[in-house]
């Protein structure tokens, strides 16, 4: 119950203030994403096979962010942002399709 | 391979790539480990804020995309409106450098035909062809020794000095007009003209009104001179009024100035 009162509050909050996002962390809007798409999804699989924990998922949730973005401000320091940029969206896209396809195991025994 | 014996066996048995590792372990470990005690309120709040700031994320960044395009949008047609304003304004420069060059041409070419002053100037300083009557003098040497019976070029340049200022308004000698640049010189055994070597007999052509020219000639000082001289030494010397004189304009090389320029309008001509 509570996470979907958080996904409305943040959806409403998104489109009420609709916040200006400042030019220096644009590049990191995206990979945070995609890393809290991760931990979203694993939290769902934990969910359907009765495993989750609240605690597991907020400290995921967080460390994936963190250390995307921090992935993302080193690959740019270094020069190779796009490249690091592509490796964590690989490593990430694995791990949300492998998630989805248990889940989808789950639902549709297939 | 059953779910519960899953974790330990990833500790010993290692998966054959990297990303097949990572689809193996998808879901953190964590998920695994068995916890006796149920989540506190505070826990539960935490995962209301996580998933709030994921919804926010993504609400934010589609926002963000929604209201990047226009402003892109606008960008870039400021950018072509931008082009298409400075390809009129070339479009119309070229337009007028056209007209202007055309305008040029016409104009230079009005100026060359139909101007008289320019006319004028051409025919005096040899730069055109000019025809018209004159005096004839031909001048044949009676000896090659440099003596009083051969003819120097100081004998060509008295008579064309003392042709031009009878009032003769073209000369040329064998052929070869005088200019304002023109020379006579002697070069090794022979006199060259413009730097051309010219052959005796010598033919010098004037054009101007003859009987004034013939009259003046005759009359004056020079025509006497060369009259004694030709008695005394066998010179060959003729004047003759000609009705039609033909003389072809210098040489284009003598024609041009190389260093002096026109001085401003204003100034003494």
């Amino acid at each position: 119950m509570i996470p979907i009162v958080g996904l409305v509050v943040g959806v409403a909050l998104g489109l009420w203030f609709q916040p200006d996002v400042p030019e220096s962390l644009r590049p990191y809007l995206p990979i945070a994403i995609i890393a809290a798409l991760d931990a979203v999804v694993g939290a769902l699989r934990a969910l359907g096979e009765r495993r989750f924990d609240d605690r597991v998922f907020v400290v995921s949730f967080t460390s994936n962010v963190l250390i995307a973005a921090f992935m993302v401000f080193l690959g740019d320091q270094l020069g190779v942002g796009s490249q690091l940029s592509t490796g964590v969206v690989v490593v990430l896209g694995i791990r949300i399709f492998a998630n989805a396809a248990a889940i989808r195991r789950r639902i549709f025994h297939a | 391979m059953s779910e519960v014996d899953r974790s330990e066996s990833l500790l010993t048995q290692r998966a054959e790539g990297l990303l097949e590792q990572i689809a193996e372990q998808a879901l953190d470990d964590d998920y695994y480990v068995v916890r006796p005690d149920s989540p506190t309120r505070v826990d539960r709040l935490l995962t209301g804020v996580a998933t709030a700031c994921f919804a926010l994320m993504v609400t934010v960044a589609a926002v963000q995309t929604q209201l990047d395009r226009p402003s892109s949008d606008r960008q870039r047609a400021a950018l072509a409106e931008d082009v298409q304003v400075r390809q009129d304004v070339q479009s119309q420069r070229k337009a007028t450098v056209n007209g202007l060059t055309k305008e040029v041409a016409k104009l230079s070419a009005e100026a060359d035909q139909t101007d008289p002053a320019l006319a004028a100037l051409l025919a005096r300083t040899a730069g055109s062809d000019v025809s018209g009557p004159g005096l004839q003098i031909t001048l044949a040497p009676a000896a090659n020794d440099g003596g009083p019976g051969d003819v120097s070029d100081r004998d060509l340049q008295t008579l064309a000095n003392g042709l031009w200022s009878m009032g003769a308004e073209a000369i040329s000698i064998n052929g070869q007009r005088l200019g304002t640049l023109s020379s006579i010189r002697v070069a090794g055994q022979s006199i060259t003209v413009n730097y051309r070597s010219i052959e005796p007999p010598y033919v010098i052509a004037a054009i101007g009104n003859p009987d004034r020219l013939k009259d003046r000639m005759n009359d004056g000082q020079l025509g006497q001179y060369w009259q004694t001289r030709a008695d005394r030494t066998g010179i060959g010397f003729n004047v003759k009024t000609k009705d039609y004189l033909q003389l072809k304009k210098i040489n284009e090389a003598r024609l041009k100035l190389s260093h002096a320029t026109v001085l401003e309008e204003g100034s003494e001509q």
